[in-house]
Order: structure tokens, then sequence, then C-alpha cells
């Protein structure tokens, strides 16, 4: 499927393949994206990866061609002047502190030291790592990674983010904030690509979505066309708790959760209703500290869509 | 939006680079891997010597100690396990990205990462060869203080030819700490050898640079042990080809990063 022409578009990618040995990793994708945020959805597995690896210059297309704010992006610093990239792991160099870390990021860009330093710590504080600025990644727990990387990439002032899987490991609350701080930028001219293998995070992000699946470009268009039928699936959440039992039974109160299996880290909660569910969540966690760590969830239903679509 | 900043040049890439690097490995655990492969050979030698054998027979540990142990394995180790560092293992933890990613040349971050391995290891090895001759006590003719500070010289000339030879492997492949390993063992047969296909090895040029504080007076007995039927090459030829090694790896390895793409194990295909 190719996606349709977009006027003022700064992202445009036309018949993108990309193989590695005899694995096809993305086949014939073109589309193109306006300023603003779309979504990048895909079960894992589907290129969403090898796509915005190629989008951010790290590697080349092996047919197709890819414009990006109209420079080719691989190994362009002219190019990388302009974007910014959270990747998706918990890639970060564990020996340093978050403040060094975000300082040397924007040294390489071209700012002085004392400036560097002083744009680090405005960013790590608005990332609630004031008090952790000080001491080494290695230290910082999985939600605190996330905040850092998402400074380092909001620090760069950047015409085009892409972000990898961004609110993975965050707690309700910080989402949140990180879901509004992208819009911010969105709103401020910036191109956002918002890549995640969860309907959801994409959906309070944006209604833009790009759905990729085994490599091809699956559908392009409004996520609430998606969200129709997603909901035809059961949606399992990951619930990262202390007290799982407790939480537990408070869950199952709400008319959004349908069942809650109790799993070695937290919960495993099935909703009918995801965006009830989460809303009611960060709702419940704003008031008092429900002890809650992290959400994930596992792409089943994704997946399960994406087979509907493409009539696998 | 860009703001009237303007990304660093290649010269202060490479010094930003090469500091915050150097602050890493401050920080991390391969120089401590280097820090015990450079202190083995004085350990083995207080050993020796603390067991009350000959001042001779200390002499022929010193020698065996300084080739077999400082150079083949301290020298090229270092130099293995910093080269190995970069890029493979970051892209396989996605951290290159931010390297990779950043308004710099490629090359001037890999040559950022060369010159802080450098620092290390010529702050580390020259250092050890003179601690080696400090746990020795050889006899009252012999001038080992002589043949360390020559060692100490050539591991300044030989470090860096086994820095870029393995860098250059590094660019160009993930299994590099095997080709590595295969390198050094298989250079260690070649110098056996003698002759030519001796010349092609690191090891004769470094005991080419040692020969000549080796006199009758000093050792040369206790050298022939470790260099048996040692025909040496000339100083001048030794140094050329360590330092044209150097050069030619290096700038081989820098193309290649520039050049390539750097796929982490744990990305995904469909």
């Amino acid at each position: 499927m190719s996606g349709a022409a977009v006027r003022g578009a700064t992202i445009e990618v036309r018949q993108l393949s990309r193989a590695f040995g005899q694995v096809v990793a993305l086949n014939e994708v073109s589309f193109d994206v306006a300023p603003g945020i779309v979504g990048l959805l895909g079960p894992n597995g589907a290129g969403k990866s090898t796509l915005l690896k190629i989008l951010t210059g790290e590697l080349r297309p092996s047919l197709g061609s890819v414009r990006v704010l109209g420079l080719d992006p691989f190994a362009n610093p002219e190019y990388f002047a302009r974007i910014a990239v959270a990747p998706e792991q918990e890639a970060l160099f564990e020996d340093v502190t978050g403040r060094e870390f975000i300082t040397f990021m924007l040294k390489l860009r071209g700012h002085d030291a004392a400036d560097a330093g002083r744009r680090a710590e405005e960013h790590l504080d608005a990332m609630g790592l004031a008090d952790a600025m000080h001491r080494k990644i290695g230290g910082y727990s999985k939600g605190m990674r996330q905040r850092c990387k998402l400074a380092a990439v909001f620090s760069a002032d950047a015409e085009a983010l892409f972000l990898d899987e961004p609110l993975t490991g965050l707690d309700p609350v910080w989402r949140h904030r990180i879901q509004t701080r992208i819009r911010e930028r969105a709103e401020a001219g910036v191109t956002v690509v918002f890549s995640s293998h969860v309907l959801h995070e994409v959906e309070q992000a944006t209604r833009q979505v790009l759905l990729l699946h085994r490599g091809r470009l699956a559908a392009q268009g409004e996520a609430r066309e998606i969200r129709a039928m997603v909901d035809k699936h059961p949606h399992r959440i990951h619930v990262e708790c202390a007290r799982p039992r407790e939480i537990g039974a408070r869950l199952l109160a709400w008319d959004s959760v349908e069942s809650v299996r109790v799993t070695p880290k937290g919960l495993l909660v099935t909703t009918p209703k995801p965006d009830r569910f989460y809303a009611s969540l960060t709702e419940a966690s704003a008031a008092e500290d429900l002890g809650v760590t992290g959400l994930h969830s596992p792409d089943d239903s994704l997946a399960a869509l994406f087979e509907t679509l493409v009539g696998g | 939006m860009s703001g009237p900043v303007r990304p660093p040049g290649a010269a202060k890439t490479v010094l930003e680079t090469a500091a915050f690097t150097l602050l890493r490995t401050a920080r991390g655990k391969r120089w401590m891997i280097a820090a015990a492969l450079v202190l083995l050979p004085t350990v083995i030698a207080l050993i020796v010597r603390a067991s009350d054998v000959s001042p001779f027979r200390q002499e022929r540990v010193f020698f065996g100690l300084l080739i077999n142990l400082h150079f083949k394995l301290a020298v090229a180790g270092t130099a293995l396990a910093f080269a190995t560092a970069f890029p493979w293992p970051e892209a396989d933890d996605a951290s290159l990205t931010w390297w990779f990613t950043s308004p710099v040349k490629r090359w001037a971050v890999a040559l950022g990462r060369f010159a802080a391995a450098l620092v290390t290891g010529l702050v580390l090895l020259p250092c050890a060869a003179l601690l080696l001759k400090s746990a020795v006590v050889g006899r009252p003719t012999s001038d080992l203080g002589a043949v360390a500070r020559s060692a100490a010289l050539a591991t300044v000339v030989v470090y860096p030819a086994y820095l870029a030879v393995f860098s250059l492997v590094s660019a160009w492949t993930r299994r590099a700490l095997v080709i590595g390993l295969v390198f050094v063992v298989l250079e260690n047969f070649l110098v056996a050898l003698q002759g030519n296909v001796a010349r092609l090895t690191m090891i004769h040029h470094v005991k080419s640079l040692l020969a000549p504080s080796i006199t009758p007076d000093i050792g040369r007995a206790a050298w022939s042990i470790v260099s048996r039927d040692f025909e040496a090459s000339a100083a001048s030829t030794s140094v050329t080809a360590l330092v044209a090694t150097t050069v030619i790896a290096l700038a081989l390895s820098l193309v290649l990063v520039t050049r390539g793409e750097y796929r982490g194990k744990t990305s995904q295909a469909a």
C-alpha cells in the first residue's frame, strides 16, 4: 500500500525497500508526512525500527528514496543538526551523569560548555530529574532513563523528532506529561514521528497513523478508524506496581476492567476499553500514589488487527 | 527550531569526543582489564624474585615477560580491548545512535574514540615496561634499565599500530574480538618462523627496536633465549613500518566507519 502525497511534506518516502540478507524488513513503502505528529504503529518485527533508522540516517535504503527536511538522511551532519532521535532501548552512557550526558550531546550540536550545562539542567529539571542529574545514569530506573533520553531530545530544539517507543517504562503521570510536551512541540511546527506498538499511546498523541505490518505499509490514516477495529479485540495491559493484590482489587471495581491477574512484577489487566482504563489510571495516580511504576502493553490485540487488515 | 549555534568542526569534535570517552573510560571496567594485563608481568617478576632465583635467571624471566607477556599480551590485549569497544557493542545497545545522529562527522567521532584509547594505553603501557624492570634484580653488569627504556619507547610506537589494526577490524566486522585474537596467535606463529615472513609481524619490529640496547654486557645471553637466531631490522625500518601500519589502518578504519551501517543485534526485521 502506498500513502498519498502531501503538500508541504517534511518527510517523503518513495518505494522504500530494505533487506538484510534474505530478510526483507521493508517492502516498497511510500508515504509523505507533513509537520505535526505522525504515529508509526505496528507489532514488534513490523519494520518500525528499520524505517526509523533509515529516516534518522543510520541505515541506507536498499531501494527507493527518502528525503527528510529536503535532505538525504544517511550520515549527513547537515541533516542531523535539524533532527533529534530517541532510540528505543535503554540506550544511554551508563558511566556518566545525566547532566554530563546531555551537556556533551549539546556540545556536539555546537553549544559552548556553559550554555550546554545550563540547558542540560533546565531540561533535566523539566523531566523531574533535578535531584538525579548528578548521579550516574547506570543507577537510574527505567522511567528515569526514558525521561533522561527525552530531555536530551527536547534540549536539541530540532525541526523533526524521531521517538521510538518514548513512553515505555513511564508511570501514568509522566506518560501524560510527555504526551503533552510532544503535542506542544508539534503545535510549534515540529514534525514528530512517534513509533509505538501500542495504539493507545499513539492515539493520545495524534490522529495520523502509519501502520506497518511485515515490512509493508498496511494502512495510513485516522487513528479512530483503527481504534474501531481494535476495540473488537481484548486489550491487555501489564501494570508494574508494588502492591499488586491491593491495586488489583481496586481496578476490578472499574467498569473499564474486564479481568485482572497477578504476575511476578505486578498485574495483567484485560480491558475492552483501553482508553478509558488509561485515563482512569492517570487520574487515580495523580490523586494518590498507587505505587504504579510502569505500564506495558503486549501487542496481541494489535497483531490480531494487522492480521485482519492484511488478510493474514 | 534551529538556533544560531553551529555544530563543531572536526578538530573540536575529536577533542570533545576524546575527553568524554576518557571520562567514561576512567569510570568503566575496560581500563581495569587493561591495568590487570599491564601489571601481570610485574606481579610474576615479583613472585620469581621472592623465590630467590639467581640474577641471571631473573634476567631470563625479565626478557621472557617483556616479550611474551608485555608486548604479546598486555600491549596487544589492551589495544584489542579498547578497539573493540566501538562501534559494534554500542550498536547492540543502541547508544551508537547518539553518536551517529549528532551533527558531526562520523570519522571525527571515530578519531576521538581512537585518541582516547591511545592516551589511556600510552599512559599505562610504557610505565608497565619500566615497572617490570623495577621488579627484577639482574647481574651487576647488566643494565636492564636501558632495555626497559627501549621497551617503553617501542611500546609507544607499537601500541598505536595494534590499536589502529584492531580499530580497522572493528569498523569492518562485529567479530573483531575473535579476529583480533586470531591475529595475535598468527603473529606469534609467523615471528617464530624467522626470515622475511617474520618481518611482516609487529613483534619482529618490537624486537628490532629492543635489540640495540642489548649488548653482550647487559643480558645478551638471557635475551637470546627469547630471540634465538633473531635477525633485527634497522630501527628506522621498524619505526617506519609501525608508523605506516598505524596511519594506513587508521585511515581505512575512519573510511569504513563513515560509510558503514551498524545495526544492533536486537534490531528486528519482518
